[in-house]
């Protein structure tokens, strides 16, 4: 594909020229745009460690043909983690203990900024809900709720 | 410098924790081809790849080109001709010197490229290397290899019944592990009854989320290999063997690793030294990532098993002996299945005192992919044997199980197994009691026992309408109040069920003493700044807080403070691999007696280093020829519960309700010791109840695909009740005991035991999956 692609990512306008526009939207953030703070874990839509916002939405960059994210606005960890919120949800991730391996981590941290953008208060329910797109194979996810819950308590206002 | 003057048990936030949060911790598949300056996340330790790793631009991809056939000779190889700067490298490249075989656990047949013959879909043939990914597809593609056709073995029994004639040695029995006390002939004799059953697991995938990946390069005089993996000093015994070099001219660098669970134990070794192969013949770097259905398909999985108990009761329901049989499936290869079968027999009787027993284990060869290293390592294959034909016995002498069980435990200065001692003190009693105050396990199961009686009587059926009521009448004494009132009329059959368990902590055997002989360093610099140097990897476990709590506590500097690089082995001495729950227990009591000797020696402004290797318990003996004594230095307790409802329609199994309490001698870090608990716990039921993996007519895994093969999303299971009871082990760091095993090891046999309990019937298999629990119920009850 010679044409080129523009996308606002993390707030910056970047246009990459992909080999074709099925180019998947998580090798042009990790290999184009070199933000690796976005994993591949199954590359199938399975797991969600290659979760990002697209447009406000969360979705599996590894479904996402570039094309198909022309002139979207994509957040990233990269973009999240200097903002009040994301910086907060690193934090309680950190003192829940919600990453182990913290290879799905980054995935869990957009799926929590997306449900408590979402709703700021949710039950436990609805936090196992909210992250039932991504696989944590280390924490059995009780300590990932924790750090939802705690991000909601201290994080009052900031979503 | 902080003073660090907090219980060694609190918790601290994990060092780690915000360069994952954050995005900034670099696993292998993130390091760049172009810039490889300093890490980002240096604050993890990471070792940054730089120009003294030899690294640039000038990195290939790389990827296995593997046998699609599952056994024969091989007879034609055909490589494409490959453009300008690609290359497939083959066993024809092993330099002078090396040699083809990955050695592993004292044994050497598994090759390093398949040369002659092939045992199993996905033997590693060939890499194929270069500049572009797409042109190395094409080219793995465009391989052909022919073989002269075998008949194949898909299980055990078609390995046992030499089916193509044998895979390995004469008989297709890779090892053997006999133990036997007392006369057996005569409990037998002396038997009021005999009870036997036989118990099944399947395969398990260790589903790490970040696959198997490597990188490899040349060095001037010999090779680097950085990336995932559990035993840095592993890849460089194997890489060396391979390519006929001194063990320094290896030089191995662990990166992040995103999970592990023992499935990168033994496969980066398998991978790597292909790889460094490629990377010597090519002067090149090379990357290789596996993708997930790669990774699934190819790599080490828990040995499925099958166990056969007999057991001679007295007429007072006493067990007077035990016949036992343990098979496991090895796959091609030998691999770690000796030293799994060697665990696997060791914790066969459980946590029970049986005074008579005659144990025969096999690892039986099949052509599929070689099983390895799993969390639990053959522990968890057995417990679920003993603790499912324990709660047989019970319903046949007519004995709640835990009572029945409780007759029969292990206690303080009884025999182990191979005739060993059990030293320290056993506290199960401990435990019990409050798992009881947990989950309120006796109380619910004789309410749902009662409940369920009461349906059969009923109605001939389990799952009758009227059900709770009439439970609720017959139950009397029992507490039936506290949960007649959360036991709704919705037809759904309810039970509870409990595990038992012990592991033994560290190396089975003489294994520190005699095989890794583990050494750790401390270096402190002119400004007091402590280092921690060994070869203990993070894989998510946690001891980049609990290394750095042990060693500041003793030098009484925050943890925070401490530095803990990851390793190289260029400079991180060997403490040996991070496996069987050795981590905290062995390594960590060596950087405490460490800590110690430099505190003794502590001179301000000065550079400082002190070293400590691995020195025996007192009073531990093994002989390794005859398999008796100590086979392990002390051991690790818990005890589980699982409550699950059952669908009697659809045959859907709910857990409502998860447990676990365990003796760790003491938690270095309550919350890394809770999430260890809970981790486990999580996989270990989706080892009872969803996990399925099974072969097909060609020996491939048919469960390929994250679609396919279910783990635990966070609406599965409900949280995991944890707790511990301190029991502080002498030889271990402030009393810790191994504990990361453990807790993958009962879970599914107490899961296994709730089912049972909600439906009347056996189960004497796991995973059970609705379409096995419907066949099971479907089976008996036409079989009634």
């Amino acid at each position: 594909m010679s044409e080129t692609v523009t996308l606002f990512v993390n707030g910056e306008e970047k246009t990459v020229r992909p080999e074709s526009g099925m180019r998947r939207l998580l090798d042009v953030l990790r290999d184009d745009l070199g933000l690796t703070g976005t994993k591949e874990g199954c590359g199938e839509g399975e797991c969600g460690a290659c979760s990002v916002l697209l447009n406000g939405r969360l979705v599996n960059s590894c479904l996402v043909p570039v094309a198909q994210a022309s002139g979207s606005e994509v957040l990233t960890l990269e973009g999240l983690r200097k903002s009040e919120a994301g910086r907060l949800l690193a934090e309680c991730f950190t003192e829940c203990h919600g990453a182990q391996c913290g290879f799905c981590t980054p995935g869990m941290m957009m799926a929590s900024y997306a449900l408590l953008k979402k709703n700021p208060k949710p039950s436990e329910q609805e936090i196992r809900e909210g992250l039932a797109g991504n696989i944590c194979r280390c924490t059995g996810y009780d300590a990932i709720i924790n750090a939802v819950q705690m991000a909601a308590e201290k994080g009052r206002g900031l979503w | 410098m902080s003073r660090y003057d907090a219980s060694i048990s609190t918790a601290i936030p994990k060092p780690d924790g915000m360069a994952k949060a954050c995005g900034a911790a670099l696993y292998v598949a993130d390091l760049k081809f172009d810039d490889l300056g300093p890490a980002e996340n240096s604050s993890t330790g990471c070792v940054p790849l730089g120009a003294d790793a030899g690294l640039g631009s000038d990195m290939l991809y790389g990827r296995f080109y593997r046998s699609p056939h599952p056994r024969g000779r091989i007879t034609a190889l055909r490589l494409p001709d490959c453009p300008e700067g690609y290359r497939i490298v083959t066993v024809a490249d092993i330099p002078e010197g090396g040699k083809n075989e990955i050695p592993m656990a004292g044994a050497f047949d598994l090759p390093c490229f398949a040369d002659g013959e092939v045992r199993y879909i996905g033997q590693i043939v060939a890499v194929v290397c270069g500049p572009n990914p797409a042109e190395v597809d094409r080219l793995v593609n465009a391989v052909e290899m022919e073989v002269d056709p075998l008949p194949l073995c898909v299980n055990m029994d078609d390995g046992l019944a030499l089916k193509g004639g044998p895979i390995h040695g004469e008989n297709n029995v890779f090892c053997r592990v006999d133990l036997d006390n007392g006369d057996l002939d005569a409990a037998f004799s002396a038997a009021a009854e005999i009870v036997e059953g036989t118990y099944e697991t399947g395969f398990q995938e260790q589903f790490y989320m970040e696959g198997q990946g490597l990188i490899a390069w040349p060095e001037e005089d010999g090779v680097g290999i950085r990336g995932s993996m559990q035993c840095p000093y592993y890849v460089s015994h194997t890489v060396h063997h391979v390519l006929g070099l001194q063990a320094d001219q290896v030089r191995v660098i662990q990166d992040t690793v995103g999970g592990a669970f023992g499935g990168k134990e033994d496969y980066p070794e398998i991978m790597g030294a292909p790889m460094a192969v490629a990377a010597l013949v090519t002067g090149r770097p090379i990357r290789m990532i596996m993708d997930r259905v790669e990774d699934l398909s190819f790599t080490s999985k828990r040995h499925p098993s099958r166990c056969t108990y007999r057991t001679a009761l007295d007429n007072k329901g006493r067990i007077l002996g035990m016949d036992v049989k343990v098979d496991l499936d090895g796959g091609a290869y030998t691999t770690y299945t000796r030293i799994v079968l060697m665990r696997a027999v060791f914790h066969c009787l459980g946590a029970y005192n049986i005074p008579t027993f005659r144990i025969r284990g096999r690892g039986i060869a099949t052509n599929t992919v070689p099983s390895g290293a799993f969390r639990g390592f053959g522990a968890p294959q057995t417990l679920f044997g003993i603790e499912m034909h324990m709660e047989e016995l019970a319903r046949i002498v007519g004995e709640d199980s835990l009572s029945f069980k409780n007759r029969h435990l292990l206690k303080q200065g009884d025999p182990t197994v191979t005739g060993g001692m059990f030293r320290e003190p056993i506290i199960l009693d401990e435990l019990v009691k409050k798992l009881e105050d947990m989950s309120g396990y006796s109380g619910k199961r004789a309410f749902y026992e009662a409940a369920r009686k009461q349906a059969g009587a009923c109605s001939g059926r389990p799952g009758a309408s009227g059900t709770e009521n009439a439970a609720a009448d017959t139950l009397g004494e029992a507490g039936s109040k506290s949960y007649s009132a959360s036991s709704p009329k919705d037809g759904l059959l309810r039970g509870i069920g409990m595990s038992y368990l012990l592991h033994g902590a560290g190396f089975t055997g003489d294994g520190e003493q005699t095989i890794i002989k583990g050494e750790v360093a401390l270096e402190k610099d002119e400004n007091g700044t402590v280092e921690i140097l060994c070869a203990a990897v993070d894989l998510g476990q946690g001891c980049q807080s609990t290394f750095r709590k042990v060693v500041g506590k003793v030098l009484d500097i925050h943890p925070k403070e401490i530095l803990f690089p990851y390793p190289d082995t260029r400079r991180a001495p060997d403490s040996g691999p991070t496996v069987a729950s050795r981590t905290m227990m062995v390594v960590g009591f060596l950087l405490q007696k460490a800590a110690e000797d430099l505190k003794d020696i502590w001179k301000d402004g000065e550079r400082q280093r002190v070293e400590r290797k691995y020195e025996l318990p007192p009073g531990i003996q093994w002989d390794q020829n005859t398999l008796s004594g100590d086979s392990y230095g002390t051991y690790g307790w818990g005890v589980n519960a699982c409550e699950v409802e059952v669908d009697p329609v659809t045959w859907e199994v709910r857990i409502t309700g998860a447990w676990g309490v365990y003796d760790v001698g003491r938690a270095i870090d309550e919350r890394v010791v809770e999430g260890q608990i809970q981790g486990g716990m999580s996989q270990a039921l989706g080892y009872g109840a969803m996990e399925k993996l099974e072969v097909d007519e060609k020996g491939r895994f048919r469960q390929v695909a994250m679609a396919d093969y279910m783990v635990p999303t966070s609406l599965d299971f409900p949280r995991t009740g944890a707790a511990t009871v301190d029991n502080p082990y002498p030889y271990g760091a402030y009393g810790a005991k191994g504990m990361g095993e453990m807790v993958h090891d009962a879970g599914h046999a107490a899961f296994a035991a709730a089912v049972e309990q909600a439906v009347g019937r056996s189960c004497r298999r796991i995973p059970i999956v609705p379409e096995t629990l419907m066949e099971l119920m479907d089976e008996k009850e036409a079989g009634a």
